[in-house]
């Protein structure tokens, strides 16, 4: 009997990034921001005169949607020439997507017969567009039924990035919407990975997207989870004892998530290698974390167990923290859980103190940062943080951007129901890689 | 709730200006140049693509969907566009029987012929 060797199972690399965020429309930009720890805030009244006590969020610069309307609509259209059969089923995070999946295909020098390929998917998500959808919807009331608009459907349910994109480039792959409120893009990086390790893609594009508008923003003010803080400089500051809600913030992030070999043999940048993910529920409640922490940590506990590491291993943590007092003190705990009382102390730092809250496309955005941190050799600081919680006692949360090239990185995201994801990358080497401290699986 | 009047103006936000002006132009006057005019502009405006040479120069007989790419999506917009400029309806079970631009033209005058 002869014994063949077990084939190896391809390694899911990043090797394409695209933004349009409130810290940058471009990667440069982006990066820049995170390393001086600059916000994207401004002050926003998305109703004139309203009298809600939420005053600030993550503009996008160089993007006028605020009408209804796509024809009354600016952005950079030279660099992003979409015509009316682009706009005509969109909606405002749309344009956003597609402006950032136009520069991840660019960065990871993709033909368009690559995204032809019966072997390239599309991961997606987004909360669809509860504000055009309740202009289309007005005028079906208004009209007694008689002004449907024909792309109602398309443009605004959640899915509508699926459907635009992959009929837009002409994907042929696994087409799929991710619904797990903040942890989705998390999820379709996730899955992503899962897809190339097993052999049934070649990449996949993951894309997150929100609208910037009252309907998407001041709907948590219900819930009382946004600052109410109208100083754009201190409003989110995630793990700080005077954090008073998180910051809404829009756009979109891309990332092309792709078997090495195939990037490589491309020529495309490799900002990291996707190692593993993990994630838990809380099985507590449907809006509030588990104060404890306990699936947040068991979720990290999985995420560094299939990527086989142990908590000494990680350097840097994105943190999911908001910069609500329940979720922030619940991931600290998380926190403190895993590591702390493994005797680790990796830097941690949510850059949603300078972004706000992306919501579902915080996952992509965040894996997003975390290449760059990669790549480009430094760790984000704490922004905004003065007088930390004194639940963070014991946690490692540079104040200031580190000048210090992490090698192992992990991103948590956190969403409605307790739904917890985390996800690890590592620096990309090409060469197989040493072991690092092995862990057993819990 | 009473049915909302449906304002020309606000049906033609975005499209060209000489488009808006013709319909206005056959709003004030009845004018049957200013109508094709407006007609033309705005099966041009809706199409998805940009067609390779302008709607006015194609003929009478050219197919509205394999010729000048109109889809069923932009069909139901137009109609909208029509009725709320023209003040004339256009009957379902009409439209489904239009091909050509001449087609199209003479439904829209019969339409607003019947309403006056």
């Amino acid at each position: 009997m002869s014994v063949t060797a077990r084939p190896t199972v391809p390694r899911a690399v990043i090797s394409g990034l695209g933004f349009i965020t409130s810290i940058g429309n471009d990667q440069s930009t982006v990066s820049q921001n995170l390393r001086a720890l600059r916000h994207g805030f401004a002050p926003i009244e998305f109703i004139p005169g309203c009298e809600l006590p939420v005053k600030v969020a993550g503009t996008i610069k160089d993007f006028d949607t605020r009408s209804p309307h796509f024809a009354n609509w600016t952005w950079p259209s030279a660099r992003y020439p979409l015509g009316r059969d682009v706009l005509r089923s969109i909606a405002p995070h749309g344009l956003h997507a597609f402006c950032a999946l136009d520069q991840a295909i660019r960065d990871a020098n993709l033909a368009p017969a690559d995204l032809k390929a019966e072997d390239t998917g599309l991961f997606t998500a987004s909360a669809g567009s509860p504000f055009l959808q309740r202009h289309f919807l007005n005028g079906m009331h208004e009209s007694q039924g008689s002004r449907l608009q024909p792309l109602g459907i398309i443009s605004t349910i959640a899915g509508t990035l699926n459907f635009n994109l992959a009929a837009h480039h002409g994907i042929r792959g696994g087409v799929c919407g991710f619904v797990s409120a903040c942890a989705s893009t998390a999820h379709a990086l996730g899955y992503a990975q899962d897809e190339i390790r097993l052999g049934r893609h070649q990449r996949i594009l993951v894309v997150g997207a929100e609208d910037l508008t009252a309907e998407s923003t001041y709907s948590f003010h219900g819930m009382r989870v946004l600052s109410r803080n109208s100083d754009p400089a201190t409003a989110s500051r995630p793990f700080d004892r005077a954090r008073d809600g998180f910051v809404g913030t829009g756009g979109a992030c891309a990332l092309v998530i792709e078997e090495a070999d195939s990037a490589q043999a491309r020529g495309a940048p490799i900002y990291a290698e996707l190692l593993g993910w993990g994630q838990a529920s809380d099985g507590h409640h449907m809006a509030v974390s588990d104060p404890g922490g306990q699936g947040l940590a068991r979720a990290m506990q999985r995420a560094l167990a299939a990527s086989r590491l142990a908590p000494s291993d990680v350097d840097y943590i994105n943190a999911h923290a908001t910069s609500t007092q329940a979720g922030d003190r619940s991931e600290a705990l998380a926190l403190h859980t895993v590591f702390t009382a493994a005797g680790a102390r990796p830097a941690i730092s949510s850059t949603k103190a300078l972004t706000g809250h992306a919501l579902s496309m915080a996952g992509a955005m965040e894996a997003g940062f975390c290449a760059l941190a990669l790549r480009e050799g430094f760790i984000p600081g704490q922004a905004h943080l003065t007088d930390p919680d004194p639940v963070c006692e014991g946690l490692n949360l540079p104040r200031q951007t580190l000048d210090q090239a992490p090698e192992v990185v992990l991103s948590n995201s956190s969403g409605f129901g307790g739904s917890n994801v985390v996800l690890a990358f590592r620096r990309w080497s090409p060469a197989a890689l040493p072991a690092l401290t092995r862990q057993t699986p819990p | 709730m009473n049915k909302r009047a449906p304002n020309p103006e606000d049906s033609l936000r975005g499209f060209p200006p000489a488009t808006v002006a013709a319909c206005l132009a056959f709003r004030a006057h009845n004018d049957p140049v200013a109508l094709d005019t407006a007609i033309i502009g705005i099966i041009e405006h809706l199409l998805p693509k940009r067609p390779a040479q302008p709607v006015g120069s194609f003929p009478g007989s050219a197919l509205l969907v394999e010729d000048l790419g109109l889809d069923s999506f932009s069909m139901v917009e137009m109609t909208f566009i029509f009725e709320d400029v023209f003040g004339a309806p256009l009957a379902q079970e009409e439209l489904i029987k239009i091909r050509t631009l001449d087609d199209l033209r003479s439904l829209i005058q019969r339409s607003i012929s019947s309403n006056k």
